[in-house]
């Protein structure tokens, strides 16, 4: 359902259509569904008061009050943080609605049935809640002739009930909310109304219930939560204690005074929250509480009630006139004297009676009345005299008093009273007299009957019923059975005499030690009880008259005791005096001065109020100058919008789909909207389109799809067949080729064998020719041959003497070399570590690469000395023997070197630069004819590392540290560049020889193999030479031309780059950048592939990494080149 | 004349004299302001002749202080001078305050006042005294000044006034409690005064005797006469109607008082005695009289003796249980009173001795009866 209301204003129409078309129930569920649902939370609660007012207009209508407070309680959600002056809106005019249809209902009943009370009809029905259709149909039954009232009644009942559901729901909704305080107590106070108009007094004992249930709660669970009632606040004490006496009113008018008693209750519990009493209050209070008390039939509280108002109406004197006050005056007597007799037995009662103990009951009552104790007849009567009520109440009543109270005339006391009560009701027309009458002659008679068994032994009835004048005979056995029960006097009617006994009893006692009222003589117990304590007063008194002397005696020595301790204390009470007045004057200073200080108090605030009165009013004066302001800028703003607007209406009408929605309204809808409905539109517009774009495109889809799916499935056929035609087809064609073919094959083959029988006849010729030609080459060349091995012989022989006598001197400096670079090598590992602590930081990885480096380079450097050892060793011991051991070191080397080329960390010590010689010796000692690229992979990659080192170091150095290391690199390179200069010298030789790819170190690693493997090794070393392709293809210049040319292709980008690229350094280097030149100048010919990368490699720091990264990218091209020239080398030698 | 009080004023009773003088002469008395040459008891005879004009003309709250000017002078005069001193000024106060009722009351005041300054033994004391009653009896203070005769004894202990003096004090005290309605202290002193006389002068107080009888049986609330009986002066009226009518009261019934009214009816009239309320007085009288016969009186017995009606016979019960005389209970349905106790109207030794006895008899029980009480706790024990 909800999907038709994405706003809720469509909603509304929807409900309104329903409406329209008389299915309200329909419209109610509508609105219900935009009220109930989640997300409509979203929507401002203005938004949806409207729907909210005609969703309860609905449900009034269609007597729904739990779907009305459904709706109200989801209102109240969204309402309760945000706008609660719109909650209160809707619930009132809720409440009005209900209202006036339930006044509407009893109208049109009231008119039908004029003569008949419709109030009367409305009390049949006990209990709203429980209101059934049952009790109706039945009573329909039962009574026919007033079918017709009884339709309407059932008109009038439903709404009646419906409007009482209202209410109670209202409240429960309302009840614990700070800031609807007021619309609570008013929906209370309506409640009550309602309960007085219709007369429900079962639904006013409920409201009363739901009511103080909601204050005790309030009470209860104070300050959990911010929109809680704070019940210490002044306001709503005045607002709960203005609903208790609307409450109690409306107990009373409605006579429920078990409701009133509650409401007093509750009346007195917030009087004793409340810091000030409003003497107001109190006085209504009061006056409400004696109407209870009245009713109730508690006389005693009663005129206690009346004197504390009395007391009241005294003490506010400006308000209450003279008359007033007499007026008062007199009721208070009179009730007073109304009261019944105390009961004898409080606790006798207790017994007997179920209830609880009148005394905590009384107690109860006085705290009521702000009693410290409860009041007695006694006490009462005195307090009349003490505050001088009788005085002022009127003469009859002082009479009465007389009578009543101090004479002792049983004879003519009910005469009296009579006579006095008529004197009353003669004297003033007061209202309240008359209902007096009854207990003040219950009172007399019972008066007349105490006294009466005062002197009467016995009397006759009839007698007695003389005495009283105003009651009957059964009056008065009630007064004398309850004389006898409640007031334990002893009285025995006896009928059979018909005769009244007093006192027959001498063994029974009053308890009373002093009897009320008048006392003539005691009951014969008495006499009996008191007999002995008679006796000796008598006897006290007598011997004071027969010997006053004694007395005399006892004076003086009670004076002398009396003087004695005078004249003990007298300092100290003379002391205590001074004290005592000076705490008087002290205390008449503290209150004067407090008086003053009130004053002044006073005056303050009073200033104050002026000040904050000054203050308001020129608030006010402020907020209304900003309303002003306000209105002005709205007034602009409006302005502004509408020029806006029109800007809007303008633009929306430029683009295509807004002129189209434009087009659509007439210029009067126009001008209604508002940008915002306009741009709604729009908005939904151009949903819609998209909407329609979309079913559309899915539509065409489908059907595309639908057309496809048909196409193919009449394909499938038609291909098979065109399948099978094509197979035929093709069988038959490719059997005519192939029979074309072989036909052709014959052709030809006839033709080669044709050709052979051809050519068989040059055979020998052939033959003889080639013999010939090869017997004259075989002179030549064997006379050739012996040439050459003469010449070799001889050439041999000078260059083994020459070359031993270089090795020697080699060796020679070998060592010192050696001895050299190993103290660098120390040296240079120190200063690494220092620097790579400083370079910590800046380069964390660098510096693990670092790490990685010298552990390597270190172990290698370890290793290398141990081979150098070694070799040393075997150089010295045992020369032959350097295949065995050298073998060892190969194994676990390569996996080791690999590793490392793969982390691409290689060691980039200079040490590297030793070890290939030594490692290719195992290397090829091991396996000779296979070029061991990898190892110069290797070279060519770890050639760069050490450079890189040795850059750095030249970067981080100043001039003197470079000539240092110049010096330093000078003396490690010195074999690079002796040898590379070699190289150099050698180069054309050797780049024709081996190819351009042999880099310096392949070229001398021979020289010093050979040096090192001594004359011994150099036979293998050439054969090693023969055994390499490249050796046989020396002759051809082509391979290393090529790679050559390779090379000589990449100088110039590489002198080019490394100009760029060192432009930065250079200038910081200084002079290193000469000799670094010159080093890779001459390394540039070492490899030709590895040398570009030196100068990359070589530049500032930061460019380093992606230079190396580069290094090892362009790797695989370098191989892929380096591998193509052994392949055309291969290519070559193929040729 | 030896000061009780001492005064405390800052100037010699000379001085003091001037200063009351220039302000009696600025209060338009007749007086010089001049000091007289015979001394200051001349001085003082004086002021306090012009003193009267004090009450007229002076300031209300001046009145009292310059009386007790005159008071504290006076007091400290010489003895025998300030006798007549006192009793000039007692004179004076004792007349001149009148009528202002106020005026008594601060005349009272200094009276107290001269009386307690007076030394115990003065004489003079019983003249301040005398007067004293006779404002207070004017103003209605008689409480003030007048308790009981036991207590006016004893003040005088120190020098009992002669007995005609006393006569005369009791005599007056007796006029003023009767005027200030307190009957029952008028007739306690008259009762005093009668009895301070011998048979030798008791002639002289038939008037008094006869008042103090005609008071009694006018007073509502006296029913007991026999009292009177042994007074000298009553016995000394024996033979006069008014002893007769006395006789009568104590011992006879209402029979006895008709017959003595019928005989009597002017004298009655003359003394002023009211019928109805002997009869009354009587009718108690005779039912005492009948209980004391016996403790069942039955209502005709009533009817008949007492000439009373038939219905009102319970009223005039009721009536005379209030007087406390006796306690009955009326059992109306038996028609009878039951008379419970009643006093005795005159009790003679007889009475006396039996009451005695009885109590003899009481006591020896009561003591029986703790021995035996005694003896029964004993064992307990």
């Amino acid at each position: 359902m909800s999907r038709y209301y994405q706003r809720p204003e469509n909603a509304l129409k929807k409900a309104n259509e329903f409406i329209e078309v008389g299915k309200p129930t329909r419209a109610l569920d509508t609105l219900y569904d935009v009220i109930k649902g989640k997300k409509h939370r979203a929507f401002s609660e203005k938004v949806i008061e409207p729907i909210m007012l005609k969703y309860l207009e609905l449900c009034v209508d269609l007597k729904k009050p739990h779907t009305a407070k459904e709706g109200l309680y989801q209102y109240r959600l969204m309402c309760q943080s945000v706008n609660v002056g719109l909650l209160e809106k809707v619930i009132r005019s809720f409440i009005r609605m209900a209202e006036e249809k339930t006044e509407t209902a009893r109208e049109a009943l009231k008119k039908e049935e004029v003569e008949k009370s419709d109030a009367e009809a409305i009390v049949e029905v006990d209990d709203l809640d429980n209101l059934s259709m049952a009790e109706m149909t039945l009573l329909n039954v039962i009574t026919e002739e007033q079918a017709q009232e009884r339709s309407d009644r059932a008109a009038l009942i439903p709404w009646v009930k419906f409007l009482w559901e209202s209410y109670t729901q209202c409240l429960d909704l309302l009840r614990n909310n700070a800031r609807l305080e007021t619309l609570y107590h008013d929906i209370a106070q309506m409640a009550f109304k309602f309960c007085l108009s219709f007369n429900r007094k079962t639904e006013f004992r409920k409201l009363c219930e739901r009511l103080r249930k909601h204050f005790d709660d309030i009470v209860n669970r104070q300050g959990s939560q911010m929109n809680n009632i704070d019940f210490s606040s002044p306001e709503t004490q005045q607002l709960n204690m203005e609903t208790r006496l609307a409450q109690l009113d409306s107990a009373i008018t409605l006579e429920l005074w078990q409701e009133a008693y509650k409401a007093i209750e509750d009346i007195h519990l917030l009087m004793n929250q409340s810091k000030k009493l409003q003497t107001r209050m109190m006085a209504y209070y009061y006056q409400k509480l004696s109407l209870v008390f009245w009713k109730a039939g508690n006389l005693l509280f009663h005129a206690a009630t009346l004197l504390k108002y009395y007391m009241l109406c005294k003490d506010m004197k400006r308000n209450v006139s003279a008359e007033e006050l007499q007026k008062n005056a007199s009721q208070v007597s009179l009730a007073t004297l109304a009261i019944p007799f105390p009961v004898a037995h409080p606790e006798f009662e207790r017994f007997v009676e179920t209830d609880k103990g009148m005394l905590e009951k009384s107690q109860k009552l006085s705290m009521l009345l702000f009693l410290p104790q409860p009041p007695t007849r006694a006490s009462l009567i005195r307090d009349l005299m003490r505050y001088g009520v009788l005085q002022n109440s009127i003469q009859p009543l002082t009479d009465l008093y007389e009578i009543l109270e101090t004479r002792f005339e049983p004879l003519d006391l009910c005469g009296h009273v009579e006579q006095n009560l008529a004197n009353l009701k003669a004297f003033a027309d007061h209202e309240y007299i008359d209902q007096y009458i009854e207990p003040v002659q219950d009172v007399a008679l019972c008066r007349l009957i105490k006294q009466i068994s005062q002197v009467y032994q016995n009397i006759d009835y009839n007698h007695l019923l003389k005495m009283t004048v105003f009651a009957d005979q059964s009056r008065v056995e009630q007064l004398l059975v309850d004389a006898v029960r409640y007031s334990d006097m002893q009285i025995n009617i006896d009928h059979r005499t018909n005769c009244i006994k007093f006192g027959s009893s001498l063994a029974e006692a009053s308890r009373e030690d002093m009897p009320e009222g008048p006392q003539l003589q005691v009951m014969p117990s008495e006499a009996v009880r008191l007999q002995l304590v008679n006796v000796v007063d008598y006897i006290d008194e007598t011997i004071d008259m027969i010997a006053p002397s004694n007395a005399q005696s006892d004076d003086d020595i009670l004076r002398s005791k009396i003087a004695s301790h005078y004249v003990m204390t007298e300092k100290q009470s003379h002391m205590a005096l001074l004290q005592r007045q000076k705490i008087i004057a002290d205390r008449r200073e503290e209150l004067e001065r407090s008086a003053a200080d009130r004053e002044n108090e006073e005056k303050w605030r009073s200033e104050q109020m002026a000040k904050q009165q000054q203050a308001i009013e020129a608030k006010r004066l402020e907020s209304e100058r900003e309303e002003r302001e306000k209105k002005r800028v709205d007034a602009e703003r409006a302005t502004i919008q509408k020029n806006r607007l029109m800007e809007r209406f303008m633009q929306i009408k430029n683009s295509p789909l807004g002129n189209k929605i434009i087009t659509r309204f007439d210029d009067d809808e126009m001008a209604k909207m508002d940008v915002e409905s306009v741009l709604q539109k729009q908005q939904e517009e151009m949903a819609k389109e998209v909407k329609e774009q979309m079913a559309r495109l899915k539509a065409q889809e489908k059907r595309i799809d639908h057309l496809e799916r048909a196409k193919r499935m009449e394909e499938i056929p038609v291909i098979k067949k065109y399948v099978e035609e094509k197979k035929e087809f093709e069988k038959v064609e490719w059997e005519a080729h192939e029979a074309e073919r072989i036909a052709h094959l014959i052709e030809e083959r006839k033709i080669a064998v044709a050709t052979r029988d051809r050519m068989k006849r040059m055979r020998d010729d052939k033959n003889a020719f080639l013999s010939s030609l090869l017997e004259s080459r075989r002179h030549v060349f064997l006379e050739k041959v012996s040439h050459f091995e003469d010449e070799l012989s001889r050439y041999k022989a000078t260059r083994l003497q020459k070359r031993r006598e270089e090795r020697k001197e080699e060796r020679q400096m070998k060592y010192r070399q050696q001895m050299e670079e190993e103290e660098r090598i120390r040296q240079e590992e120190s200063r690494r570590i220092e620097e790579e602590r400083a370079r910590e930081e800046r380069d964390k990885i660098e510096k693990e690469m670092e790490e990685r480096n010298r552990i390597t380079l270190e172990k290698q450097l370890a290793k290398q000395r141990e081979i150098e050892d070694r070799e040393e060793r075997e150089r010295k011991a045992a020369p032959p023997a350097t295949v065995a051991p050298g073998e060892k070191p190969v194994e676990p080397w390569r996996p080791s070197s690999k590793g490392s080329s793969g982390s691409g960390s290689a060691p980039g010590t200079p040490g590297n630069v030793w070890v290939p010689p030594a490692r290719r010796k195992a290397m090829e000692s091991s396996k000779e004819n296979s070029p061991d690229f990898r190892q110069l992979d290797m070279d060519r990659r770890e050639t760069p590392r050490a450079e890189h080192s040795f850059e750095k170091v030249r970067e981080r150095r100043n001039d003197n540290d470079f000539d240092r290391g110049e010096k330093r690199g000078g003396g490690r390179e010195q074999d690079y560049e002796n040898s590379n200069r070699r190289g150099g010298d050698d180069e054309e030789r050797w780049d024709r020889d081996r190819g351009g790819d042999r880099g310096g170190s392949d070229e001398w690693r021979p020289s010093r193999d050979r040096g090192s493997g001594g004359g011994g090794s150099d036979k293998r070393e050439w054969d090693r030479d023969g055994g390499r392709p490249g050796f046989e293809s020396r002759g051809p210049p082509r391979g290393g031309g090529g790679s050559g040319g390779g090379a000589d292709l990449r100088n110039p980008d590489r002198d080019r780059v490394q100009k760029m690229d060192d432009q930065p350094w250079r200038r910081s280097g200084g002079g290193g950048g000469g000799s670094s030149r010159g080093s890779e100048g001459g390394r540039s010919s070492d490899s030709m592939n590895s040398s570009p990368r030196t100068p990359g490699s070589s530049g500032p720091p930061s460019a380093r990494r992606p230079e190396s990264r580069g290094d090892r990218d362009s790797f695989p091209a370098d191989d892929g080149n380096w591998r193509r020239n052994p392949k055309k080398e291969e290519s070559a030698r193929n040729k | 004349m030896e000061a009780e009080l001492t005064s405390f004023i800052a100037c010699s009773p000379q001085e003091q004299c001037q200063e009351l003088r220039q302000y009696m002469k600025s209060l338009g008395a007749e007086i010089s302001e001049q000091p007289s040459p015979k001394g200051m008891e001349d001085d003082l005879h004086k002021i306090i002749q012009v003193s009267d004009v004090v009450f007229q003309k002076g300031s209300e709250i001046d009145i009292e202080s310059v009386l007790n000017g005159i008071v504290s002078v006076v007091i400290i005069v010489e003895t025998e001078a300030s006798d007549g001193l006192v009793l000039a000024f007692c004179e004076k106060l004792a007349t001149a305050w009148e009528p202002d009722v106020k005026h008594g009351l601060i005349a009272l005041k200094v009276l107290r006042l001269l009386f307690f300054s007076l030394s115990e033994r003065s004489a003079m004391r019983y003249h301040v005294y005398y007067h004293m009653v006779e404002v207070a009896g004017k103003v209605g203070q008689m409480a003030s000044v007048f308790s009981n005769t036991n207590q006016l004894k004893k003040t005088f202990s120190a020098r009992p006034p002669t007995a005609e003096q006393l006569q005369k004090l009791y005599r007056l005290l007796h006029t003023s409690l009767t005027n200030s309605k307190m009957s029952d202290d008028a007739y306690k002193v008259m009762l005093d005064l009668l009895a301070t006389y011998t048979m030798e002068n008791a002639s002289q107080a038939r008037e008094d005797a006869q008042r103090c009888i005609l008071a009694s049986l006018a007073d509502p609330n006296i029913y007991l006469l026999d009292h009177l009986l042994p007074l000298k002066p009553v016995k000394f009226l024996e033979g006069n109607p008014i002893h007769d009518l006395l006789m009568v009261a104590v011992y006879d019934g209402l029979s006895e008082y008709m017959k003595f009214y019928a005989g009597h009816k002017e004298f009655m009239q003359k003394m002023n005695l009211d019928h109805t309320q002997m009869t009354k007085k009587m009718r108690i009288l005779t039912l005492i009289s009948m209980a004391e016969k016996s403790p069942e009186v039955s209502f005709l017995q009533i009817q008949k003796e007492l000439q009373l009606g038939a219905d009102e016979v319970e009223r005039f019960i009721i009536d005379a249980l209030k007087t406390k005389l006796l306690t009955a209970r009326i059992e109306q349905a038996n028609q009878r009173v039951i008379v419970q106790y009643a006093v005795k109207r005159a009790i003679t030794k007889a009475h006396w001795i039996q009451i005695r006895d009885t109590l003899f008899r009481w006591k020896n029980s009561i003591h029986a009866i703790k021995e035996n009480l005694h003896d029964l706790d004993a064992p307990i024990m």
